[in-house]
């Protein structure tokens, strides 16, 4: 009786959870999956069935090749480089040094920014007459001015820079969190023994945090695998110069809306990228958890 | 009790009696009219609220406005959900997109009086004779030179000799170290009516892309020569957004403009000195392009009524000039360009005489996919990576490959 009286108590409160997840999430999940396999026009509610159709032509599309190459060159620099760069600066922040906590706030400043504010800053900073460049003539690094934000092999580099510098002060945070953990007891005991601060860092802190960086690393996998605003502004929604920003999210994009009216295709390639996100994530977590201290 | 029952009985005639033999007239009075547009500058806020305004005190029809920042993706979604606003902007680029969904509820030429508007305005917005939207302003591209670098009698008057000739060359020499002689796009937005010009199409079979067609090599040749050899650059080589902060920062002596430029340069560059004249021939014939949006009415609206007198009473002779007054922009109606005297401002005659003879910035619905490939692979012509001929190709198999899976 009483176990009973829980149950309906306990499904009420999760009940309008259930519904908006069901509707925005599961339901929409299920549409995309639905639509992945026909051609669609929304507006007049046609669909004809096509099979495997969508997902065929994602590899004979030449825009889908460059989306996917350039989505993956975004998070194979941005993910290993934004990972280790958090640990470094949580690291030195956590160390004994006088201010920290101002230091902790002006860090963690960048992400409390909108991606779309950062982005016209960034481009401002990049720009033939902006301060990158004055700053690099000036002390003689370059010759010349680089037009970063029109030339295709400096473009998704600068959105690089920008991800990874937004992006550090959440997951620094999130490390912060996880070297309170670590009992002090391990440190004390190391220089003991002797160990640098260095043999340290490697040796105590690294193993220590591999769960933290487990989450992190996924986090960051999903994060630049579904990059598109700053893509998006930064080339108007074009992805250009010359395909050069062109991500896996603005090529759904721009088959969605505008002229294209290719629901289905969009629909097929967010299905495509939602796959590729889960295996390379989970073999990035195989891999951190055979090496696991736990 | 009978008494109050009778009260009842009257009441409820009364109220049958109100609502059902309304005059068609007072129909329209008190119902609610949803309105899109995309954001614009604070004059053409104004200019836009004064003539809801307007509208509102003549027809007592209640107009709420919707801005969508993201236009045409915030509309679409507004119309497959069935929320979509009853009157809308619809640029001409997208017209036909708009018309083959079947979004547009088709509009009587003479209720709107198509007759009074320019030639290209009211054709930007027909399909297969039938017309879906109201012009409601347009804009053409004129050339802009800065007094100060440039006399006006040296410019030369034909493409050929612009860009053939060492105009440009021995004016970049007498400007300043960093100002360009000339700034263009690459953009066929704003190239179309070269790449067209004698007779050429740059699409084939409806909507394939036919940019390696020689016809139209030889066309956009002339201009892309120009680029190869450096007498043009874009505003993005100089650093700049666009060609308005180019001219206005005199990083460059002469661009070609649509006339929405004029407000920018006259409110950020009150210094800058500037004079405007028509676009050089190109085969010894007249050509520009001409930019519109109009007023589209949603084929699902549930205030047929009121819409009609909205876009009617916004593109007529009372809504249209103050709009177009208030906000610096060309009226699409010959009617109203008299009437408001617009002939009068000599930095707007060459726009004006363009809308006589300009190509519309509009063709199929297939152009998006076209534009972005040229846009792609013509650069790495322009820098010398490729040929003209090659990147041309290029542009065209690329978009007629996406076309045909589409």
């Amino acid at each position: 009786m009483h176990n009973k009286k829980e149950a309906i108590q306990g499904l009420t409160f999760i009940t309008p959870a259930i519904i908006i997840l069901g509707i925005f999430v599961f339901a929409s999940i299920a549409f995309s999956i639905y639509i992945s396999f026909h051609k669609v026009n929304l507006f007049t509610g046609e669909t004809t069935f096509v099979g495997l159709e969508n997902y065929i032509r994602i590899f004979s599309d030449s825009k889908s090749k460059i989306s996917f190459l350039n989505t993956i060159t975004f998070v194979a620099v941005v993910v290993p480089i934004q990972t280790f760069l958090s640990l470094v600066i949580a690291s030195v922040l956590n160390a004994k040094i006088r201010g920290r906590l101002q230091f902790r706030i002006i860090y963690f400043l960048p992400t409390l920014t909108s991606s779309a504010a950062l982005t016209m800053i960034f481009m401002f900073l990049f720009s033939l007459t902006g301060p990158v460049n004055q700053i690099a003539l000036s002390i003689g690094l370059l010759k010349e001015p680089i037009n970063f934000l029109q030339n295709a092999k400096f473009a998704l580099q600068v959105i690089m820079a920008m991800n990874i510098w937004s992006t550090i002060p959440f997951f620094m945070s999130i490390y912060l969190a996880g070297l309170q953990e670590i009992p002090e007891t391990l440190y004390e005991s190391a220089k003991v023994d002797g160990a640098s601060t260095s043999q340290q860092f490697f040796k105590i802190t690294v193993p220590m945090l591999k769960p933290i960086t487990a989450f992190v690393v996924l986090m960051g996998i999903v994060g630049t695998f579904q990059m598109f605003d700053q893509a998006f502004i930064f080339s108007g929604g074009s992805g250009g110069p010359e395909n050069s920003t062109l991500t896996v999210a603005l090529l759904i994009y721009r088959n969605a809306f505008g002229q294209n009216n290719t629901m289905g295709y969009a629909a097929a390639l967010a299905i495509t990228l939602a796959l590729l996100i889960f295996v390379v994530s989970s073999i990035a977590r195989r891999i951190n958890k055979s090496e696991s201290v736990y | 009790m009978k008494r109050k029952l009778l009260l009842l009985m009257i009441l409820v005639l009364f109220l049958v009696n109100l609502t059902g033999c309304a005059p068609k007239e007072v129909e329209i009075k008190g119902s609610k009219l949803v309105v899109a547009r995309w954001g614009g500058n604070d004059a053409e806020t104004a200019a836009f609220n004064a003539m809801i305004e307007a509208f509102k005190e003549e027809t007592g029809v209640d107009v709420e406005i919707r801005i969508f920042s993201d236009y045409n993706t915030e509309l679409q979604a507004g119309l497959i959900g069935g929320t979509g606003p009853d009157v809308f902007y619809v640029d001409a680029y997208m017209a036909p997109f708009y018309i083959q969904q079947g979004v547009l509820k088709e509009l009587d030429e003479v209720e709107f009086e198509l007759d009074k508007f320019y030639e290209p305005l009211k054709n930007a917005f027909v399909s297969e004779e039938k017309y879906y939207a109201v012009s409601k302003d347009y804009s053409t591209l004129a050339l802009y030179y800065n007094k100060k670098f440039v006399n006006v009698a040296d410019i030369p008057t034909t493409y050929e000799t612009l860009y053939g000739s060492d105009y440009l060359t021995t004016l970049k020499a007498s400007l300043p170290e960093g100002t360009a002689a000339m700034t263009y796009n690459l953009d066929l937005a704003r190239q179309l009516y070269m790449a067209e010009a004698n007779g050429a199409s740059i699409i084939r079979n409806e909507n394939f892309s036919n940019l390696s067609d020689v016809a139209v090599e030889n066309n956009l040749k002339l201009e892309l020569d120009a680029a190869i050899a450096g007498k043009i650059v874009t505003p993005g080589d100089l650093g700049m957004g666009w060609n308005g902060d180019a001219f206005g920062n005199e990083k460059t002596a002469i661009m070609i403009e649509g006339n929405w430029v004029l407000g920018f340069l006259q409110q950020n560059f009150p210094d800058v000195d500037f004079g405007v004249i028509e676009v050089p021939t190109m085969g010894g014939k007249k050509g520009t392009m001409v930019f519109t949006v109009g007023y589209g009415i949603n084929a699902k609206t549930q205030n047929e009524a009121a819409s009609t007198a909205f876009v009617k009473f916004a593109t007529g002779t009372v809504g249209m000039p103050i709009w177009t007054t208030g906000a610096g922009v060309l009226p699409s109606r010959s009617d109203v360009t008299d009437a408001t005297k617009v002939q009068e401002n000599v930095l707007l005659i060459p726009h004006i005489a363009g809308a006589a003879y300009a190509t519309p910035w509009q063709k199929g619905t297939t152009m998006d996919t076209i534009n972005n490939e040229y846009r792609n692979y013509v650069v790495t012509a322009v820098r010398g990576e490729t040929s003209l001929s090659e990147a041309l190709k290029k542009a065209q198999d690329e978009a007629n490959s996406t076309i045909a899976a589409n």
